[in-house]
Formats: C-alpha cells, structure tokens, sequence
C-alpha cells in the first residue's frame, strides 16, 4: 500500500484530490441548478403561466359577474326565496322527515334481509334440482330427493313472497321521504341548472388555481413527473412537412403557447392568447378543419415541432414588426427551414394543398381573387399550371385581325395596350425598365413592327356585313343600355380598376368607335360566333334594325384619332435580323441570307422569331403557331422554390419569397438592372399593370403552389353531388352568368345599371327545385321569354348539350332536387279542376299575373308578374306548393304575397288543400288538356267574391 | 264563450249583414271585465308577451312628455298622387300624404319615441293597432306600434291589395295579401325597427310607415304637431323625432313627476 501510495501521480494524493473534486462537485451542482433554472424558465413556460394568470382572473371575473347577474335575475331570487319557503316548511314537519327516514332505514334493513334469504333459498333449490336429475337419471334414492326439492321449492317460493313485500315497503318509505323533500329537492336542481355557469367557472378555479397539487406538481426539478405546464401537441399522420427527399408527419406544437386559439372569447387578449379570427372555418372543433386534425402549420407553415418563438420560424408582417420582433425576441432570417410561417395576409395560399379541384374556395377571398385574376390574365398561357391545361385562349383570335382593326391601331395597341384602354388585361412587352433607353426605343419600333407585319401577313380576310338600315345611335344606345350588354361591359364610366367577372367581363366599350370598323361591329354583335368561334359573347339575337342602331351608337364612342405608326428604321431592322439569323447561321452566311431579303420578308422572318421570344400565342390564336408551347416557367410548384433559386439580382428587397414574387409581377424585368446582357437574354415577362392589391393576390396564390402533397384522405374530395356544383360553377363563371343573375348569393351586377328593381335579369335562388329539367335544357339551347316585359334579354350561349346538361345538374345539385326524371302527376278530376279555377279567381291571381305574353293595358311591365300558361311546361310541381305556401322563403324580398301563411300562421281555413287545388290548376293552364286555359275562363269575377271562404 | 261568439259574429264571411247583432256583441265585450281589461300573455287572440330586453314594472306617478314637432322652413306641399289603376274604386287622384305642415309648423306624423328605455310599463298586447286598406290607401299613413302587439291589417276595398312591409327599404318582414273586401289578417309583431309599407299589387301610389318600438313609449304627431307620452319612470332619457320627409332628431330630456314640455324643430336629415 505503501508503494502504491508513494508512487501514485500527485492528483491521486489526498489534498490535491480533495481540492479538485471539490471543484468538480460544485461545478457540477451549478451545472445542474443552471439545468433546471434554464429548463424552469423555457420561453414557453414563462406563456403558460401567465395564461394561467389570465384565465384564473377570468373566471374569478366570471364568477362575480354571474353573481351580480344572479342577483339581478328575478328568476334566481324567486327560486333562493322558494329554497327558504320551501327549507322552512320542511323544517317545521322535521318529525315527519325523521320518522320517514326512520322507516326508510327499517324497510332498507329488513329489504336486506329478504334478499339474503332469497339468494340461499334460491342456492339450496339449484342444488335440490341437480340431485333430483341426478337421483332420476341413476334411479337411486328418487324419493329421498324429490322431498328435499319439494321443501327446498316451498322455502324459495316463500322467500319471494319476503322479498316482494321487502321491496314495496322499501320503494313506499322512499316515495314518502322524497314527496316530504320534493319541494325542496326541486328546487336546488333548478338553482343548479340556473348556475351551471358559475359551477363550472368554479371548477375552472379549482383545477389552474393555486393549490398544493399545482404547486407542487409545477416546481422545478419535481416538474418531470406530472406538471401542470407542458407542451401541447397534436400528431397529423396524414400531413407532412417536405423536407427534400423525405415527407415527415406534422407534429404540431404551436397550442403550447397559442393556449386560447382554439377557445371563443380571447379576442381582445394579445398574441399569443387570442382566438383564431375565424372559428367557425377553422380550428375550432366544430368547424371543418378542427385542431386535432390539421393542426396550425397545415395552413399558417413554419416549424411545426418548435417551441420557441424564433425557431418557429414566425414571419414580420412588416419592417415595423421585424424591428420590434428583433428587440423583443432575438428574431433572425430563417435560415434552416425551407417555409417559414406564411405572413397573415398570404395563409389562404395553403387553402390550395388539399382544395386544388375547386373553382372557387370558399372563406378564401384573396386567393379567389388571384383564381379570377389567373383567367382573366391568362397567365396558364405562358407558364404551365397544373388544372389549366383545358382552358381557352385568354385573347381574342387574330386569324383575321386585319378585317377588324387597321396597323396604325394595332402598332398603339401593342406599344401600350392601356393607354387605349386602362383595364385591359393585355399586357406591354415594350418600353418596360429593361428596354427604355434610347437605343431600346428604336428597336422596340423594329420589333412591334415586325411582329405585326408577321400576323397581318398571316390574317385572312372575312366576310363582314354591312348595316343593313340606317343606324340612329341614339336608339343605338338605348339598345345597348337595355338589351343587356351591360351586364357584361362598361361603358362611359372611364373604369380604371379591372375585375374578372361581373360587368368587368368585357371590354369596357369606351373607345370602340377609335377602333372598330361599321361592317365588323355589325357582324360582331349580330352574331359573334361567325367571328370567333370559341367567344365567351353570347348572341342576342339583335334584329337588322337593333344591331344597326347598336353599330351606329358604338362608333359614336371615340375619344381621341390613333397616331400613325412610325416606319422602323432601316439598319436596325436589319441589326435585329442579323442577331436571330446568327442563331442558326455563321456570321457570313447571316450576312448573306439577310442581303438577300426583301424588306417585307425580313420584318415577317423576324417577327416570327419575335412570337416566339415573347409567346404572343400563348393567349392568341396566330396562324403557324397552333403547336407551338408556353415559353414561361412551369408554376405548378413555385411556392416549394428554394429561395436561394430565386434570382435577386441588384434588387434590394427581402430575400423571401413573397417579396420576390411581389417585385416580379410589379415590375417582371426588375431583376436585370444592374446587369450586363444582350438584348437577347433580357427577361420577357410583360407587364400586366397589376396594382399592389392584384399583385398582392398573386403572391398569394403562388406560395400556395408547393409540392407539398397531402394524404388523399385530407385532401378535399368531391362527392357526386359537389362534382356536380363545381362542374356548373366552372361553366357559371367562365360565361359570366353573374353579370345578370344572382346565382349563389352573389352576382346580378347589372342591377346597378338598372333603376326598376322590377326589371332586373331574375334571381335564380332556388332554380334547381323550381324548373322542370327537360325545360330548362330546351331554354338553354333557345331561350325564349318568359317575362316578356323584360327589356334585358336572355342570350343565346350556344351551349353544347353537354353544358346545357351540365348545367341542369348544378343547379338541381344545389337545391338536392331530382335530375332529371321527376314522378308524373297523377291525373286530377274536372271537380278538382273546378276547386282549383275557383281558388284562381277568388284570390285574384290575374291582378298582377298575366296568361300571354301582352302586357295589358294601363299596366306597366313592374307590375306585372310571369305568363301563368307557362307554368305547366317550366315549374315543377312540388315548387308551387313551396312557393305559395312562403314565397319569402324561396325568394326573399319578392313582390308576391303570402295568402295562405305568415311565418308559418294559417291565414285562412285549410290553406294546404287550396294550395295543392292551385297547384293542380296551374300545372293543366295553357298545355290545353282542359281547354280551361283561355284568359276569360279565369278572370275574376265581380269584386269580393269568396267562394266558400 | 262569449269571444268565441263573437269572433263568430263578427266575421263577415260567417253572417255578413247583422249590424244590430254586432253592435250588441261589440256592446258587451265592452263591458266584459276579461276583454277590456289589458293582460300580460294572451291566448290565441291576444298579443305576444312582453319583448325580451324589456321589463314591465309598476309605476306610480310616472311622468310625461308633451310637445310638439315643428318645421321651421318646410318644403312645399306635396301635390296629389296619380292613380294609374282600378280608378272606379280608387279614385282619380289621393292626396299625398308624405308632409303635412299646419300653418304654424306643426308637423304631422311624425314618430316621437324614448331611445333605449328597458323598464317601464307594461305593453298592452292585447291592445290591436290597426292598418287600413281602404280607398286604394293605407289608413293610418303613419303609426307606431309596440313589439309584441299584433298588427291588424285590413282591406276595405273590392280589390286584391297586399301589405309589404320592409325594414330599411330592403329586407321584407312580411309580405301579406289581402283579395277580399273586409279581409283582416293579424300580424304579430317581432322585431323593433321603422318599416316602410307598400302595395305590390299594381297600386305605386301606396305607402305607409310602421315605425315598432320594444316599449311602449312612442307617439305619432297629430294636425298640429303635438303628442304626449305618458307613464314614464322619472329619469334622464333622449327623445328622438322622425319623420318619413324631414329626418330626424334628437333631445335629452330629464323626466320628473311634473309634466315636461319639449319641441323639436331641427329635424335634419
């Protein structure tokens, strides 16, 4: 020992030793209090403590509101003053109480023991039957068993007679001690139900307020057990996050400190403890995205496992909150986490990961918005979108432009498309940030010129008409004012914002006259499709007289003469040519190819290549590019783009990818200033003029195309039915049917230019269970009037049969009624007939409905009503019913009357059976089986005849 | 019994033409305790309850408003409306009755109402406002109501009308016909809130205002402007004044046990 000890390396030696364990142990006890100091004090503690300060004051405050509110409420004194009476009462027949609950005790006693004796008896008479069929069985000592049954039986039947009798003088002595406390009894369960409120707020206290198990549960170190404070999570199997290679589960924790999100009532609290805005939409466990399903991430993005405010990944709505962040938080640039959290503005963008099959999403207006503005734009033209393969070329067909505008026109279009007109959706490919100096102003002449000169070489002429009477624009106008073009168009009211749909659906016609010639006008609006098949324009079938007024009018609408365009300078026409011919050829043979065309020749050569740079036909129709493909970016899955792929050039913005979007639609060359490039390699994206709000949408509708991809069990699946509607609301909302009709809810855009509220284009609430299908295909196809007095006019769509049917089903889908066979009606007797035409004349059915299409004298058309003889053929028997039995209900705001009920009152003697007579009446008028549809059979009689009433 | 017989009695369909009858009857009812006497609830042919949000208390001595509503500069007198329809029983031209001004500016149907007040007397729900038909006209033009009354709509005339009421020029509260002469519909009254009422029935001249209250603290204005609210619990209250024409306005008013006398003369738009 004593060697080992000499030899031993000094630290071993007592002293040293001592020290540095010394050292090491209180090392390792700050360590170890610095642990659970740090862990104690986790961000999102320090949240859930204060929460639970907030949620303890709450229900404090909550209880003392209700006190005050119980000691107001008549209801609650009357019933603690009934407590008293009844308390009182009681206590005065204390004896009685006492000498029934006496009676309870004994009847319980003696209940007890009849039981008992019944169970043994019952024990002892099994066992007798077992040896009875045994002793049968083996023949031996029957008798000796059949005596022991005989009395095991007679004790068992005596004992239910004990029990029986147990049992009534148990239940009676109950029901008299419960009728003694019924009163009371009573009345402390309505006082419970009438402060269930409070009761619960209380228990509320009892479970966060401070009392020895929280305190205990939640000190530090002891924490690990059972504490009160931990983190919230929710597991989403079937949502992931995308991680590069690799699709993770979601976990979120984001409840951990956003404690109130799911709860209604915290909207004046600050974050992290306020409400979700909207509840009822999302989170909330009623609506249809709950909590415990999509979790937070699904839609808001950042890091779904994180608990700390910064690794989160939480996103600045603006520098303002950046710096404040910065300062409060420690907030940096995410750098590891490939979708920080979606700014406010820009979470409908994930509203697309699992509603990517609808037209429209509903509670997403933005990205509704950019939906309509993708459409209208016709940016699926250029870029690839995943759902926009079908769709029709956004522009008009220039097959045959030259019979509609002449070049002077065509070169100030293209130079500036909105200078002629502000809300086109064309957009300016010249003159832009990267191609305004000087020399760019020559070229872009050049280049306009040669792309014209390429599509007005390929234009093929048509055969236009001529007016065929003298126009006078002043009837002109009131055709275009009432016929109903408006619904679609505007005009004169110098429009600056554009929309989709609505009235912003067509050109505003303010400048048509500066453009348009006499004879395309004409042919245009007799019939648009012998112009351009694949228009959206319906036809109004316009008469020679109507559309010649309408063409006389337009060509009123002029504002300014167009400027003639300039001649393209000659060496850079050839500059130009020389650079795309030595795309192919070397510079020696480009030299030559180039002497050796003609001035034409060359401009349409290199127009060509011009279509190609800029992708012209990726919205129109130009002969000798119907194959050709976009020129754009696929966008399908640009909101997954790393942001380090996205080129920011010189630009000083913030390196996220909405602002990168935002900056390319406001400005798409932007990224090259700064840089050195030939003309060439410019960027080509054009300029739609998109305003902050538009571009805002966009950026929207952009981070919402990822790659991320759902399970299919959460991604939104369309039942038969919701096919159906999205099939119709596709054809709804690609025809503008809104602009006149209110479909839906929404549209009916045309009323604003309309004061007689009783000549707006009809409603069409309801239009699923009020037509018959068969009627509604033919009215598609053709429409004829139903309302006469009408002075907009249902077009003709010329809508294939599958649109027409297509279009039936929506609307039957929305109302959930048959399609499109519908029981026939059994055949009625003249008698009912009779009833019926009866009921027709007494309550005066004629004094606002008419049986032809004439409107009768001294009348005007508001005070008119539908042709009743067309009844039989359009309605559907079953709406009749509905609809005179509430006609409010089925069209809220109609100038039909209730007769037969007034929320839900009868307002006479069995209304149903005159309804049903009525309905019989009107589905036989006018389709000639009684001969009883003629206007004189049914007019009124002398007034106030009420037959019967 | 007694107003069974009489629902009985009076109504026309059943035994058109028993004026002596009737007038026994109405004779009666007068004096039967039961029906004159106002009740809380009511049956099948009496009022709705008490609103919610209002409270029916006794009072003793309560105060009252008097006073009038004055037009300072009031436009011109309306002339008659056209009628362009059913001119045998209409009539060729009604008079228009959207500002009446007597002489010395006091103005006619206008509404004058206590804002807000929650407690008071009771409303009489039994007591049955009613709103004529009659002469291609609505009679009264102006009237205000308590939530909780039933409105008593009734044509006077041979002709079909219908009764629209529409609260703030758009939203329907109901839309009842009337086809026959000496119809009469009850309508229950829900909700608070000035209506505008027309005919639909070919007849555009029609208007009428039904201004309902969730108290029973309102009056309309007669000829010469004046009106009087009475019952009232003593206490700081705003009094507002409108009318269909000249808009509104409004007065804080303190009420005691003595009667208070107020004017408005600044309604504005």
């Amino acid at each position: 020992l004593a060697v080992i000890h000499s030899e031993a390396p000094p630290v071993h030696r007592g002293e040293r030793r001592n020290f540095w364990f010394a050292v090491a142990s209180v090392l390792l006890l700050i360590g170890t209090v610095w642990v659970f100091w740090v862990d104690y004090n986790r961000e999102w503690k320090a949240y859930q403590r204060e929460f639970r300060a907030i949620e303890l004051e709450r229900a404090h405050q909550q209880v003392a509101d209700l006190d005050e509110q119980y000691a107001a409420s008549a209801d609650m004194q009357q019933a603690l003053a009934d407590l008293d009476a009844a308390r009182e009462e009681l206590s005065a027949r204390s004896e009685d109480v006492a000498a029934a609950q006496e009676a309870v005790r004994k009847a319980g006693e003696g209940y007890w023991l009849a039981e008992s004796e019944w169970k043994v008896s019952k024990s002892y008479l099994d066992a007798a039957k077992y040896e009875l069929e045994e002793a049968r069985e083996t023949g031996r000592g029957v008798e000796h068993a059949q005596e022991y049954f005989d009395s095991s039986d007679a004790r068992f039947q005596a004992a239910v007679a004990e029990l029986e009798k147990a049992t009534q003088a148990r239940d009676g002595a109950s029901t008299e001690l419960k009728a003694l406390r019924a009163s009371v009894d009573g009345i402390q369960k309505k006082i419970l139900s009438l402060s269930e409120l409070k009761t619960r707020a209380e228990r509320k206290i009892d479970i966060i307020g401070p009392n020895l198990a929280n305190a205990i549960r939640d000190r530090p170190v002891l924490d690990f057990l059972a504490p009160s404070i931990r983190v919230n999570q929710v597991q989403l199997p079937s949502l992931f996050n995308d991680v590069n290679f690799m699709q993770i589960p979601k976990v979120d924790r984001c409840m951990t400190c956003h404690l109130a999100a799911s709860e209604k009532g915290y909207d004046e609290l600050e974050h992290p403890f306020r409400s979700h805005p909207n509840l009822d939409l999302m989170v909330g466990t009623n609506s249809p995205h709950p909590y415990g399903e999509f979790g937070c991430t699904t839609c808001h993005d950042g890091l779904d496992r994180a608990t700390y405010f910064v690794s989160a990944q939480h996103t600045p709505a603006d520098p303002d909150q950046r710096h404040a962040w910065e300062k409060r938080h420690g907030w940096q640039e995410p750098h590891h986490w490939d979708s920080p959290m979606l700014p406010t503005e820009h979470t409908e963008a994930n509203c697309l990961k699992c509603h990517r099959q609808e037209t429209r999403v509903g509670g997403a207006p933005r990205l509704n918005r950019a939906l309509d503005t993708i459409e209208s734009a016709g940016c699926y033209g250029c870029h690839k979108i995943t759902g926009y393969e079908k769709l029709r070329k956004t522009g008009p067909d220039l097959a045959h432009i030259s019979s509609k505008v002449t070049p002077d026109w065509a070169f100030a279009w293209v130079s500036n498309p909105r200078d002629f007109r502000p809300t086109t959706w064309m957009p300016k490919f010249f003159g832009l940030s990267n191609s305004s100096s000087d020399e760019d102003k020559a070229r872009n002449t050049v280049e306009i010129d040669a792309i014209l000169s390429y599509i007005e070489g390929r234009s093929t002429p048509l055969d236009l008409e001529a007016p065929k009477q003298a126009g006078d624009p002043a009837r002109g106008r009131k055709v275009i004012e009432e016929k109903g073009c408006q619904g679609c168009h505007r005009i004169g009211e110098n429009a600056t914002e554009r929309a989709a749909y609505g009235r912003d659906f067509g050109p505003a016609l303010d400048r048509v006259g500066d453009k348009l010639s006499p004879e395309w006008i004409y042919t245009w609006v007799r019939n648009p499709q012998s112009i351009f098949p694949a228009t959206y324009m319906p036809n109004l079938r316009l008469s020679e007289q109507e559309a010649s007024d309408a063409t006389a009018y337009l060509l009123t609408l002029k504002r300014a003469s167009i400027p003639p365009a300039p001649e393209p300078d000659a060496a850079v026409l050839d500059e130009v040519a020389l650079e795309y011919l030595k795309a192919r050829l070397t510079d020696e043979e480009a030299r030559e190819k180039l002497a050796s065309m003609g001035r034409d020749e060359k401009r349409a050569w290199l127009g060509e290549k011009l279509i190609n740079r800029y992708g012209c036909f990726g919205c129109h129709n130009i002969p000798g590019f119907e194959e050709a493909l976009p020129i754009g970016v696929e966008l399908t899955r640009e909101g997954s783009k790393l942001v380090t792929r996205l080129d920011f050039g010189f630009v000083d913005i913030e390196h996220t990818r909405q602002d990168w979007f935002f900056q390319k639609l406001k400005d798409p060359r932007i990224f090259d200033r700064g840089k050195i490039k030939l003309p060439q390699e410019k960027l080509k994206m054009p300029d739609f003029g998109f305003t902050d709000e538009e571009a805002s949408v966009m950026v929207t509708l952009l981070l919402g195309l990822t790659k991320t991809e759902p399970l299919l069990e959460t991604v939104k699946r369309l039942d038969p039915r919701e096919s159906a509607i999205e099939d119709g609301r596709r054809i709804v909302q690609s025809r503008n049917c809104r602009g006149c009709h209110v479909a839906e809810g929404s549209g009916g855009a045309i009323r604003e230019t309309i004061k007689d509220p009783g000549l707006y284009p009809p409603d069409l609430i309801g239009e699923g269970s009020k037509v018959q299908s068969d009627w509604l295909f033919s009215f598609l196809k053709s429409p004829s009037p139903i309302r006469p007095w009408l002075l907009a006019r249902m077009p003709t769509f010329h809508f294939t049969d599958e649109e027409a049917v297509t279009i039936g089903k929506y609307f039957a889908a929305l109302d959930e009624a048959h399609y499109p066979f519908e029981s026939p009606r059994p055949s009625v007797t003249t008698a009912r007939l009779e009833e019926g035409r009866q009921w027709f004349t007494a309550f005066k059915c004629l004094n606002c409905h008419v049986l032809s299409d004439e409107i009768p004298p001294g009348l005007t058309a508001a005070d008119l009503a539908p042709n009743l003889t067309l009844a039989s053929n359009r309605l559907r028997g079953d709406w009749i019913i509905d609809w005179l039995t509430d006609p409010q209900k089925q069209m809220p705001g109609t100038r039909m009357p209730s007769f037969f009920y007034s929320d839900g009152d009868p307002l006479m003697d069995e209304p149903d059976a005159k309804i049903a007579a009525l309905r019989d009446y009107l589905m036989q008028l006018g389709n000639g089986r009684t001969g009883r549809a003629s206007a004189g059979a049914a007019r009124p009689g002398p007034g106030g005849d009420r037959p019967g009433l | 019994v007694i107003r069974f017989t009489a629902h009985r009695l009076l109504d026309p369909v059943a035994l058109p033409g028993r004026a002596l009858l009737k007038i026994l009857v109405l004779a009666l009812l007068a004096l039967t305790p039961s029906y004159a006497e106002p009740r809380q609830g009511g049956g099948e042919n009496g009022g709705g309850e008490q609103p919610a949000g209002y409270r029916a208390i006794r009072i003793e001595q309560g105060g009252s408003l008097t006073g009038r509503v004055l037009a300072h500069d009031p436009p011109p007198p309306y002339g008659d409306l056209p009628v362009t329809r059913d001119g045998k029983i209409c009539g060729e031209r009604i008079a228009d009755e959207r500002l009446i001004v007597a002489s010395d500016g006091g103005v006619m149907n206008a509404v004058v109402s206590i804002e807000g007040i929650t407690e008071g007397k009771a409303i009489d729900t039994l007591q049955r406002p009613r709103l004529e038909n009659t002469g291609c006209r609505f009679r009264p033009h102006v009237q205000t109501v308590s939530v909780g009354q039933k409105l008593e709509i009734f044509n006077g005339d041979p002709l079909l009308h219908n009764t629209h009421a529409k609260m703030g020029g758009t939203t329907t509260v109901f839309n009842i016909a009337l086809p026959f002469q000496n119809h009469k519909i009850p309508k229950l009254i829900r909700e608070p809130g000035t209506m505008k009422v027309v005919c639909d029935a070919g007849h555009a001249w029609m208007s009428a205002w039904v201004a309902a209250f969730s108290h029973p603290y309102h009056a309309v204005t007669k000829e010469d402007g004046t009106f009087v609210i009475d019952g009232i619990p003593p206490g700081s209250y705003r009094v507002k004044a409108w009318h269909e024409e000249l808009g509104s306005q409004l007065l804080e008013v303190t009420v005691g046990r003595a009667p208070t006398a107020i004017s408005f003369s600044d309604l504005a738009r």
